[in-house]
């Protein structure tokens, strides 16, 4: 095989993995904390990818020029600006239920992700809308005059050096701040964290808003690159993300970004190997077999029924 | 009702419930400063849910609860184990996925979250209970980077009480700290509780095994079907021929 389309596969799948890693993130944290599955949170990513057309349009009205400078401020604002949608999708849509059955949220989600769409369909309108290419170039290696050569984007390192950023800032937060430690003893026992006087509710929804932050992330990411979304975006996407988050064990945050990269790089090799129109059932053809024979993922731990 | 200051904990005609079934069934009962108040009731009488329904979980849905003159009964839990009490949960409930100094940290927590501004005598007294927590239970200091969930289960019986230490409460409660353990062990939590009494701190201990609970007691109650059966000293319980008959496999 010739080398260089399997480091351009290489490529290409560690950018997509990051983007599967950042969006699984939100899937994995919020069921670890109230064991659902957060159907509406690829809306959430679409969501953000319209904001970041909004905010980049509005950046550029008012004059800001510096290419830098209008892609932290869109990233601040969409982190923002969507942290506030998760949020509120958790206060409107699962508060409410919490305590009934098991089934109530999950349908509650699926419920909050067809309003989301809906929402932005009407508001939106229901074409494809786009974001202007704020960041050209790249660079090839080896650099000139080959015939063959891997091709490298600037977007594509920003996007790297973005999700790995964030990653480390959230393992930084879980891992070391009080917080964070508050929010994985009521991950692992919700009520003796209240015994030690953590408002839980409070936690909850800082793990929403964490969840939606890395979609955030996602969603300004994956708009600078292609450049072109629609408000059906989120569903795919966002099934993909998950298969990631069950691919590295859901519940477990390292799962989540592993899963993401083995996703990224599955669907890419075999999309530059086999057949582009089969990478979907490609991705979710592991998933069930996962689901098979691994059921707890890759780093995830067996579900030990309590005594 | 009194509620003279004397009075650390007032439980006044309380009951609880989970769901349909009654847990605690009319209940009252106090604890007073500096004192050591043991509960004793079989299996299922309902002491656990007493010592959860404190913390308003289940919610006590008739009845008062009073703690240091304040009416607790409708405060959300997490704000209950901001006042000053603490618990040593049925079955320890450490965090097993955390180290050892980990546990300890989140047992400060209730200090930390209070959003008191602390003065200077005060962060010192916290600053020093950890050093006091490791005086006290020296294996978890050797253990501190250790998982929770790799202890033994009198180790984690220690790490429970020491985390209940962690925010210097005025009043620990502590459910069946001896359930499970070597009698050896249980010796040894039991005199670390007298430990932790002489250093002021008001205990409410909840006991299957009456004897060495009734022993260290200043005064005890019987639980039965969530109902306070019977009251006195421990000294007097100790020799009242229904509970030796009852608890004590007495004759």
């Amino acid at each position: 095989m010739d080398p260089y389309i399997i480091g351009q596969q290489l490529v290409n799948g560690l950018i997509l993995g990051a983007i599967y890693g950042l969006i699984a993130i939100g899937y994995t944290m919020v069921y670890g904390i109230i064991g659902m599955i957060n159907f509406a949170h690829g809306e959430i990513y679409m969501i953000s990818a319209y904001l970041t057309a909004i905010f980049l349009a509005t950046l550029s009205m008012v004059g800001i020029d510096s290419v830098f400078f209008a892609l932290t401020l869109t990233l601040a604002l969409a982190i923002l600006f969507t942290g506030l949608y998760g949020w509120a999708v958790e206060r409107i849509a699962y508060r409410p239920l919490r305590g009934s059955t098991r089934l109530a949220p999950l349908i509650s989600a699926i419920g909050m992700s067809l309003v989301l769409q809906n929402y932005i369909r009407l508001s939106q309108g229901a074409r494809n809308q786009g974001v202007p290419a704020v960041m050209e170039g790249g660079f090839r290696i080896p650099p000139s005059g080959s015939e063959q050569f891997i091709q490298i984007t600037n977007i594509q390192l920003v996007i790297v050096v973005v999700a790995v950023l964030s990653m480390a800032a959230l393992t930084y937060i879980m891992q070391r701040t009080s917080l964070g430690r508050s929010c994985r003893a009521t991950q692992q026992d919700i009520v003796m964290a209240q015994l030690l006087g953590v408002n839980t509710d409070r936690i909850i929804s800082i793990v929403f808003v964490i969840g939606a932050s890395m979609g955030a992330v996602a969603g300004v990411l994956v708009s600078l690159n292609y450049g072109s979304f629609d408000f059906h975006v989120g569903f795919v996407t966002g099934i993909k993300a998950f298969t990631a988050a069950v691919l590295g064990g859901i519940g477990s945050l390292p799962g989540a970004m592993l899963g993401g990269v083995v996703l990224g790089l599955s669907e890419s090799f075999f999309s530059g190997f086999v057949n582009t129109d089969y990478k979907d059932v490609f991705a979710f053809s592991i998933l069930v077999l996962v689901l098979i024979f691994r059921p707890s993922g890759l780093l995830g731990t067996p579900e030990v029924e309590k005594v | 009702m009194n509620t003279s200051p004397k009075h650390l904990l007032i439980l006044d005609n309380v009951h609880s419930a989970y769901g349909p079934i009654t847990a605690v069934n009319g209940v009252s009962l106090q604890v007073d400063r500096g004192e050591i108040v043991s509960l004793i009731g079989a299996n299922g009488a309902g002491k656990s849910s007493l010592l959860m329904t404190i913390f308003g979980n289940p919610r006590a849905h008739q009845g008062t609860i009073l703690f240091k003159g304040g009416d607790i009964t409708t405060m959300e839990t997490h704000r209950i184990a901001r006042m000053g009490i603490a618990q040593v949960p049925e079955g320890r409930r450490v965090f097993s996925h955390m180290t050892v100094a980990e546990n300890l940290a989140m047992g400060a927590m209730p200090v930390e979250l209070s959003g008191k501004k602390k003065t200077e005598a005060e962060s010192k007294i916290t600053s020093g209970i950890l050093e006091t927590v490791y005086t006290m239970f020296p294996v978890l200091e050797e253990r501190r980077n250790q998982r929770a969930g790799t202890l033994s289960g009198g180790e984690q019986q220690m790490l429970a009480i020491g985390r209940a230490l962690m925010s210097r409460p005025q009043l620990l409660l502590l459910d069946e700290p001896s359930l499970g353990l070597a009698p050896l062990i249980s010796k040894k939590i039991f005199s670390k509780l007298k430990e932790i009494a002489a250093t002021g701190t008001t205990i409410f201990l909840v006991e299957q095994n009456a004897n060495q609970a009734l022993r260290l007691a200043d005064r005890g109650y019987v639980l039965v079907n969530g109902e306070i059966r019977l009251q006195g000293t421990g000294q007097e319980l100790l020799k009242d021929p229904e509970v030796r008959k009852a608890y004590l496999g007495g004759h």
